[in-house]
């Protein structure tokens, strides 16, 4: 063998184990990245099988609130109880009486007056309000005073304001409302 | 390019033009070089990267006009005399045989001239390629003029008769290079396939550890939400379940009252206070009114009717105190 074969050889055998074992530490990384994943996957299995118990349970703890589940703190507006006063009568007037904090709950009492066709249209509010989970307490005294084919309606309601935190609310006075 | 010359008398001159397993052939044209397989194989594992040539064939190819031919190497020397591309008289003497050259020559030529086929000499060409002394007066003795060849450089054309190539081992080391570089590609390709699996499975796994931590972002909101929602309705509950009661009473309240309002008679104003009740309106039957004060006032500790008469019947005001509780 000449020289220059020997030289050939050489380079050659370098060069190819110099590619095998480049390929060879590719390859043993890739084993070592393919092992984490796995335990990543199994990890997160985990996790979602813990984050899909909790929900479960959750939802089995809502059970609880069923009969109120519809009352959420976004619920309850003024602008809200307005609308739906207009639904049912008309003619509507807010006065705001005052409004009192205690427990992280803004209870606001107003004045309302309206005229409504008959009290039918009172008894399906309150139903209104219900379902759609407006925190509205009706207060004593409620008076109806005949108007022609009409009733006018005069009563003192309180609208309970809170956030999901126990947070103060932010002041916002009030002014009288009339339509 | 440089030769080594086949230095052995395992070698002959035949006519024949087939070999047999133990002797290689190598054909010269009207005459063939039968080596023995041995010999030349363990020449050749001594000289194993050069290119390998008979002198017979090496003096043959020099052959260009007629004279003795011969060649001087370490253990033999050659002496050889051609005519019509063919050999006509060749001797192999070993070294350590030859105390005189001019001798030894003499005796060729004398062999020579007594063949059948022959020619006369008229010149010797001598390649003298090993430290062997030359007699100071050859020319003088044999009265032939001598051309002495101190090199025998191996030309293109030699490389038709060499016994072995370099080449060859050139080609036996490429293909044995090749078979390693192949062996090398095919490992690697190997490695890269085996690879490509891993990385491919790696990413498969990292697609769905994507899509699990997604849906577990999105499952932890929503747990967040149901959280704040249930320690909100928790902390709300008795407040909101005391106001449903309280509005459901007061409208069942105001209700009851309304409907027991009877057919001949309605109401003007209806005041409904905390334990109180104020009821105003008109009837054409007093008695009718007189009955439902009669309902009304079990219900209330005080109670007062006044009923007065108008041009289109009467005028009733009933005023209710002091409402009784349930566990009265």
């Amino acid at each position: 063998m000449s020289k220059k074969d020997l030289f050939v050889t050489i380079i050659v055998g370098i060069v190819g184990i110099g590619v095998l074992y480049l390929g060879v530490l590719l390859v043993l990384h890739d084993v070592d990245s393919l092992a984490q994943s796995k335990k990543r996957l199994a990890t997160q299995k985990k996790l979602q099988q813990y984050a899909e118990q909790n929900f479960e349970h959750l939802q089995n703890e809502l059970q609880e609130f069923s009969d109120i589940m519809q009352y959420t703190p976004q619920s309850t507006s003024k602008e809200g109880v307005l609308k739906l006063l207009l639904t049912y009568g008309k003619d509507v007037r807010l006065k705001k009486i005052y409004t009192k904090k205690e427990g992280g709950v803004q209870a606001t009492y107003y004045f309302a007056q309206m005229r409504i066709a008959s009290p039918k249209n009172l008894y399906d509010l309150v139903d209104m309000m219900q379902k759609k989970g407006y925190l509205v307490r009706l207060e004593w005294p409620m008076r109806f005073t005949k108007k022609g084919k009409n009733i006018d309606v005069e009563f003192f309601f309180t609208l309970y304001r809170t956030a999901f935190q126990e947070k103060p609310l932010p002041q916002n006075p009030e002014e009288e409302v009339g339509l | 390019m440089e030769c080594v010359f086949f230095d052995s008398d395992a070698q002959y001159i035949t006519k024949e033009s087939t070999s047999d397993a133990d002797h290689i052939l190598l054909s010269h044209g009207k005459w063939a070089l039968s080596i023995p397989q041995k010999e030349l194989n363990a020449f050749i594992a001594a000289h194993t990267a050069q290119n390998i040539i008979s002198p017979l064939s090496y003096l043959f190819l020099m052959a260009k006009e007629p004279a003795l031919y011969g060649m001087i190497l370490d253990d033999y020397i050659y002496l050889a005399t051609f005519q019509d591309e063919e050999p006509l008289f060749v001797k192999i003497i070993p070294r350590e045989e030859v105390y005189d050259l001019a001798k030894a020559i003499e005796d060729f030529l004398h062999e020579f001239y007594e063949q059948e086929k022959n020619f006369f000499v008229e010149k010797i060409i001598l390649y003298h390629l090993s430290d062997y002394i030359l007699p100071d007066n050859l020319e003088e003795r044999l009265l032939l003029p001598i051309q002495i060849q101190k090199e025998a450089p191996c030309t293109e054309a030699a490389s038709r008769y060499f016994l072995h190539s370099s080449k060859t081992l050139q080609k036996s080391s490429y293909k044995t290079l090749k078979k390693v570089a192949g062996i090398v590609g095919i490992l690697f390709l190997l490695l890269a396939g085996y690879d490509l699996y891993l990385r491919y499975t790696a990413s498969i796994y990292e697609g769905k550890i994507a899509k699990l931590v997604s849906s577990q972002t999105e499952l932890a909101n929503k747990n967040n939400e149901l959280q704040t929602k249930i320690s909100w309705l928790r902390r709300m509950a008795p407040l909101i379940r005391q106001t449903k009661e309280h509005n459901s009473y007061l409208v069942s309240f105001i209700r009851d009252i309304f409907d027991q309002i009877p057919d001949h008679s309605y109401l003007t104003f209806a005041g409904f206070f905390k334990d109180g009740l104020v009821l105003k309106g008109k009837t054409q039957e007093p008695k009718e009114i007189r009955q439902l004060d009669q309902v009304l006032s079990r219900s209330f500790r005080e109670h007062r009717l006044i009923l007065r008469r108008d041009t289109k019947g009467y005028r009733f005001e009933a005023i209710y105190k002091r409402m009784h509780m349930d566990n009265e």
